[in-house]
């Protein structure tokens, strides 16, 4: 089984990024994905690693040095959460070369072990830039002995395991009961971003409710870890075990990451093929007729090409959960704080000394800037012209001009932002009672970002398409155009915050006005040339 | 001599992939009526050169030029009078049939009333009205097949090109195929085809070039290319 796992795993990371494709046929553009994705690790993990000590220091600043481990290795176990619940269709399930993968001769539990290789990679890079940092903090405040070293080293590898395990699960769960639905991809949309809002909006109200001095901060904090142990005992044991050298709360910890990995891994293994077999399953009805369709004349009303090429990106987005999911989630995350500030506002639980004065102002300054963030990190676009796949011959084929090919894949993402910074900079000025100005640049701000990460994501993955991928997620999640793009929205939020420190508001406006025009330029130089390999 | 516009006129064509020159110089006409077929051996260059005359790839060298018009100078223009049928179906599975060809049709800009009549008369004949409600992901091979060939034909094609079409159709289909093809010519378009499948390229097409490691090899009048020995002994020869 060695064997074929191992050659199994070669074929997925020869795969990986389009690297094995690039080497065989421009070495020099090999070695410019190579190094941009080595620049997007380092950058990923430059900011792990921040936010590791950040939380690590605060945590030790508050006297809670030792509920530092437990916030490590649940942070270990998210990653993993995450990585596998976001992954595991196209990577797990529903992958496009289920078919010859299966026809091969080696077991099913060595393709299942080689799809879970991957999700575990991801999760045990991310979980150990975002562990080992906050570890070493915790040993300048707390001084630690071998066994605690052993123990350290041994959580990074077990923290995402149980975690994986039950997303997997619950990600298989998902797509199964969806997959017996009329409008499967809507629902599996629906369940996974109610499951990660549940991830990343629940915590986060949780500690953000708190106020006040930081005694009252400090009790707090420790009230609420205290609970989190007690929700998530294999947690509690692995932090009992680093801290008090407890050799048995680990072991427990040990035994509740490994054991259920395995059944899951078993019982995966045992129903993979029944399941990918839900999964793909297509149920035609093969009941169509001219006379029925002919009673809805509307579908038959001829469109602009313009508008068929938008109404087609929209079809793609819509029924691609893993593309809505990861394209969109900024702006749900802008519309859900928005609405539940506008909420805790009108009912009175905001806090008086956050409207005016010098909170109050800063508020006003950089609230544009927070909405930006989410913004800056979403685009339609990143992925869309690789999404095109090999179906790209039509896009090629059609007698319509690069511009408005081009146009439709910006304007849906347009669509989708513009509505969503309107809603959401109009809720939160409300919410946080700022002047006309700081609401107009609440909306203006983000609106802006918006259109040039739009055109900027486009431009990327125009330039370096990739569209030999397996699965969807390839060029939704894998590619480096999507990458560049998420981390030039990182880039230009920061320096548009440093513009209105420096320059206030008429900062934050020249700014704006800045990234319209570059992304006109961007997008007439794009569209210049015709659209062909 | 023959003074129409040709439909397809290809002169000194060349392609390159890095130091491979994957079309070499390759010249020929397609004139309207004509149901032109493109033979070679795997990797000779077939799908090189009719992934350029379609606008899906660019070019080195030479002049393509479709209805008189170079597709370098009006590349909207030639497109609007083309349609493409790929080797492999690959469209957009997250649509219906009837979705895509609606799609294929506001595309080429095709009027409501045509349209639903061409769909209705096309998808009749290939036997897939039933499906047309259906997601093409839930669609065969072949049913991928006859899906692209009615887009090909809804907007009446000056120039059909297609890359061995007769791969993954029924026998039934492939009959029903060559009737359309015939259709299509007699009302003044043409078609340019590549296939291995020799026996259909003989009995089908009045003209055929052969191609090889990249060169036109024979092309002309079939029976002037296949003389008495038949297009397989040919073929075999000149592979030699």
């Amino acid at each position: 089984m060695l064997h074929g796992l191992g050659l199994l795993l070669k074929i997925q990371l020869l795969g990986t990024f389009g690297l094995n494709k690039a080497l065989h046929t421009d070495r020099a553009k090999a070695k410019r994905s190579i190094a941009l994705f080595l620049l997007a690790v380092i950058a990923i993990g430059a900011l792990c690693v921040g936010y590791s000590l950040g939380a690590a220091f605060g945590l030790g600043s508050f006297g809670l040095a030792d509920d530092i481990p437990f916030v490590a290795v649940l942070v270990g176990s998210l990653a993993g959460a995450v990585a596998a619940f976001l992954k595991a269709n196209g990577v797990l399930f529903a992958f496009k070369d289920y078919d010859i993968v299966m026809s091969l001769p080696v077991t099913t539990m060595a393709v299942v072990l080689s799809r879970l290789a991957a999700l575990y990679a991801v999760a045990l890079l991310f979980g150990a830039v975002a562990m080992l940092p906050a570890f070493g903090v915790y040993a300048t405040y707390a001084g630690v002995s071998f066994s605690s070293v052993v123990m350290v080293v041994l959580s990074v590898f077990l923290a995402p395991l149980l975690p994986m395990t039950v997303a997997v699960l619950l990600a298989v769960g998902i797509s199964a009961v969806a997959a017996r639905m009329r409008h499967a991809n809507i629902v599996t949309v629906v369940l996974s971003i109610a499951a990660v809002l549940a991830i990343i909006v629940v915590p986060n109200a949780i500690v953000g409710s708190t106020g006040g001095d930081d005694a009252e901060i400090m009790a707090f904090l420790a009230q609420q870890l205290s609970a989190m142990a007690a929700l998530l005992p294999p947690v509690a044991w692995a932090s009992t075990g680093i801290v008090s050298g407890d050799m048995v709360a680990f072991g427990l910890f040990a035994a509740a990451s490994i054991i259920p990995a395995a059944l899951g891994i078993a019982l995966i293994s045992h129903r993979f093929a029944s399941i990918n077999t839900l999964l793909m399953a297509s149920r035609p009805k093969g009941s169509f007729s001219f006379d029925a369709a002919g009673k809805n004349e509307a579908s038959a009303k001829p469109r602009s090409p313009l508008v068929a090429l938008l109404a087609k990106e929209a079809s793609r987005l819509v029924s691609t959960p893993i593309y809505l999911m990861n394209s969109c989630i900024g702006y749900v995350l802008v519309l859900v704080a928005s609405i539940a500030a506008a909420a805790a506002s009108a009912l009175g639980m905001l806090p008086p000394e956050i409207m005016g004065g010098k909170v109050g102002a800063l508020i006003a300054a950089f609230l544009p800037w927070m909405m930006a963030f989410f913004v800056g990190i979403s685009s339609t676009t990143a992925a869309s012209v690789s999404l095109e796949g090999k179906s790209r011959w039509l896009m090629y084929t059609a007698p319509v001009s690069a511009r408005t090919v081009l146009g439709a894949k910006a304007l849906l993402s347009l669509a989708i932002a513009i509505p969503s910074v309107l809603v959401g900079g109009v809720l939160l000025s409300i919410a946080f009672g700022v002047g006309l100005l700081s609401g107009v640049l609440a909306v203006i701000v983000p609106a802006s970002v918006a259109v040039f990460v739009t055109v900027f994501g486009l431009f990327v993955d125009a330039r370096r398409p990739r569209f030999d991928w397996k699965s969807e997620y390839e060029p939704v999640k894998r590619s480096v155009a999507v990458t560049i793009t998420v981390f030039s929205g990182f880039a230009i939020v920061l320096a548009g915050v440093l513009a209105t420190a420096a320059a206030g508001a008429i900062g934050a406006i020249i700014f704006s006005v800045a990234l319209v025009a570059a992304a006109w330029l961007l997008f007439g130089k794009l569209s210049a040339a015709p659209l062909q390999e | 001599m023959d003074t129409r516009t040709p439909v397809l006129s290809i002169e000194h064509f060349t392609k390159t992939f890095g130091s491979k020159r994957a079309v070499d110089d390759a010249s020929l006409t397609v004139m309207p009526g004509d149901i032109y077929g493109f033979v070679g051996h795997n990797g000779a260059g077939k799908t090189t050169l009719i992934r350029s005359v379609v606008g899906v790839a660019g070019f080195d060298g030479g002049t393509i030029r479709i209805d008189g018009t170079s597709i370098a100078a009006d590349p909207l223009a030639v497109k609007r009078i083309t349609a493409y049928v790929p080797d492999n179906p690959d469209v957009y599975d997250f649509l219906t049939g009837i979705q895509y060809l609606d799609y294929i049709a506001d595309i080429f800009e095709v009027p409501a009333a045509v349209r639903r009549e061409r769909i209705e008369r096309y998808a009749g004949k290939l036997s897939l009205t039933p499906a047309l409600g259906d997601l093409i992901s839930s669609y065969s091979h072949g049913m991928k097949q006859k899906v692209v060939l009615i887009g090909a034909l809804l907007h009446e094609p000056k120039l059909l090109v297609l890359d061995e079409p007769f791969v993954g159709l029924d026998p039934e289909a492939s009959y029903i195929l060559k009737g359309l093809m015939r259709e299509l010519t007699e009302r003044g378009s043409a078609i340019f085809f590549s296939s291995h499948v020799l026996e259909v390229v003989e009995k089908l097409c009045n003209k055929v070039a052969i191609i090889k490691a990249g060169k036109l090899i024979a092309d002309g009048p079939t029976e002037e290319v296949v003389g008495d020995s038949g297009l397989e002994a040919v073929f075999l020869g000149l592979g030699k």
